[in-house]
């Protein structure tokens, strides 16, 4: 089933195919965000929680509003936390390590995930949540309903967002 | 990656590429802790389940004078679910109610006033019969619930054929043609007296419905006549239709509107009553509602059906 049949209501989806099925791409969008499986893990759990609070019922902006959700999450978690030492970030969490774990290569990969997380969090909460829902593969149509933004505005604050994300990597990498 | 990569390229290095997470290792552990968490309750089950009665009533049974000449044509005693997704969904935005003042006029011919009383005993003198509840405050909330009653309401609805014709004409679309003998036909529905009682913790809520079972008489039309004409009517999708139509007995029978997208149903026996349990699909509420001598009774909240049952069962 896809969600195509369930938001046409030709074929009713159960909260739990919705589940398996986007849970994936929600967890994703709070991963970029905070760059930590385990965090992502929950705020995407949390996500669903309040998607099933608000009564679960599944329509042509669920995918939207569950992804829009994930990201705010992300963004609050990120927010409290304080930032992290270099030994804290390359603490290796289980859920990452590679078949044979290279501790270098672990490290590496933490401390880009780590640039890529402080890049975000020094953006604009918009423009985070933007990039988040975009490279969730969520569509212009999609990120415009969740952001409450005019469609045709969507690839203009997107070219923005990019704009200042790299400017803000650029800064974090030469930190 | 250097100076010259576009901001998209640099974007999609640093940010594109999804991960794989276990959705379905997600989804047990959702469950559990859905199970194990207090959860605040799921208004869509308790809406549903308390507002099924006058939800339909209003749909299927307008409320009424009762006049001595009125035949009883409905007195629920059981309950059929009726799935109502179809509501719903993205490319329909049909309300279920269909505008009444389209064919008939309404009136209120007694208005249930609402009243906060401090106990159980305070509650029962208001409804006028003894409320029943659990021996003891359903695990991790208030011993001290909240009462609140609603007296005895009355409403009658008169269809009228010249009414409908000139909704029809002016809507410019054609209804099916209200039969000779629903024309001046008064309905009258009485409801309650209700109390519900409310128990509260941390982010959860049990609530107990407990009333008189509405009675609906009608001064000439049958059921049948009724039904056929309020199932023709463009709000009311063929789907509901033939759910409705397919119910045995729709003089006793009550229609408890759910969302089968997110929520489930099914007959249960409490205490040797029958009745209609409904699950949230998520876990996170449940509901009961049945018929005893002559009263209804619901219980839902935020715990799983073992413990609505569990409650339900303990009444006393």
């Amino acid at each position: 089933m896809t969600v195509l049949t369930a938001l046409t209501g030709s074929e009713a989806m159960t909260f739990e195919e919705f589940f398996l099925l986007e849970y994936n791409r929600v967890a994703n969008v709070a991963l970029r965000i905070l760059g930590d499986r385990a965090a992502a893990e929950d705020v995407a759990q949390e996500a669903f929680a309040s998607f099933a609070r608000r009564g679960g019922a599944i329509g042509e902006n669920s995918r939207g509003w569950l992804c829009t959700a994930a990201a705010h999450g992300a963004l609050n978690e990120l927010r409290t936390r304080r930032r992290r030492s270099l030994r804290e970030r390359a603490v290796v969490r289980l859920s990452d390590r590679s078949p044979v774990p290279d501790p270098f290569e672990t490290v590496a990969r933490e401390e880009a995930r780590a640039v890529v997380r402080d890049a975000m969090r020094c953006l604009p909460e918009r423009s985070s949540s933007l990039l988040a829902l975009r490279y969730a593969g969520l569509t212009y149509r999609e990120i415009a309903v969740a952001l409450r933004v005019d469609e045709a505005q969507v690839g203009t604050l997107l070219a923005r967002a990019q704009s200042a994300f790299r400017t803000e990597l650029d800064h974090e990498r030469a930190r | 990656m250097n100076e010259h990569d576009s901001d998209e390229a640099v974007c999609a290095q640093a940010l594109g590429g999804d991960q794989n997470f276990d959705a379905g290792a997600a989804y047990a552990r959702f469950r559990s802790r859905a199970a194990r968490r207090n959860r605040r309750l799921p208004f869509a089950i308790g809406g549903l389940v308390a507002a099924a009665a006058i939800a339909v009533l209003a749909i299927f049974v307008p409320l009424g004078s009762i006049a001595h000449d009125f035949l009883t044509i409905f007195q629920p005693k059981q309950f059929a679910a009726v799935d109502v997704s179809g509501y719903a969904s993205g490319k329909k935005h049909l309300n279920v109610f269909p505008n009444l003042s389209e064919f008939g006029a309404m009136h209120d011919v007694l208005e249930g006033k609402t009243l906060h009383p401090a106990s159980a005993a305070a509650a029962s003198k208001v409804v006028g019969f003894r409320l029943v509840g659990p021996a003891s405050a359903p695990p991790g909330m208030s011993a001290s619930p909240q009462y609140r009653t609603m007296a005895r309401s009355v409403e009658s609805f008169t269809f009228s054929a010249a009414r409908a014709a000139a909704s029809s004409a002016k809507a410019g679309k054609s209804l099916l043609a209200m039969p000779a003998g629903l024309d001046g036909t008064t309905v009258t529905a009485a409801l309650g007296p209700v109390a519900v009682t409310t128990w509260s913790g941390k982010e959860r809520r049990l609530v107990l419905m407990q009333g008189i079972a509405p009675v609906v008489r009608s001064s000439g039309a049958t059921l049948a006549e009724l039904e056929g004409y309020l199932l023709s009517l463009p709000s009311i999708t063929p789907e509901l239709a033939d759910q409705i139509r397919a119910i045995g007995d729709p003089s006793t029978t009550l229609p408890v509107p759910i969302m089968a997208v997110k929520q489930s149903s099914h007959p249960v026996d409490v205490d040797g009553a029958k009745g209609l349990a409904i699950g949230d699909n998520t876990g996170l509420g449940a509901g009961v509602v049945w018929e005893r001598d002559g009263k209804i009774y619901a219980v839902f909240g935020s715990l799983s059906e073992d413990q609505v049952m569990s409650v339900a069962t303990s009444l006393r």
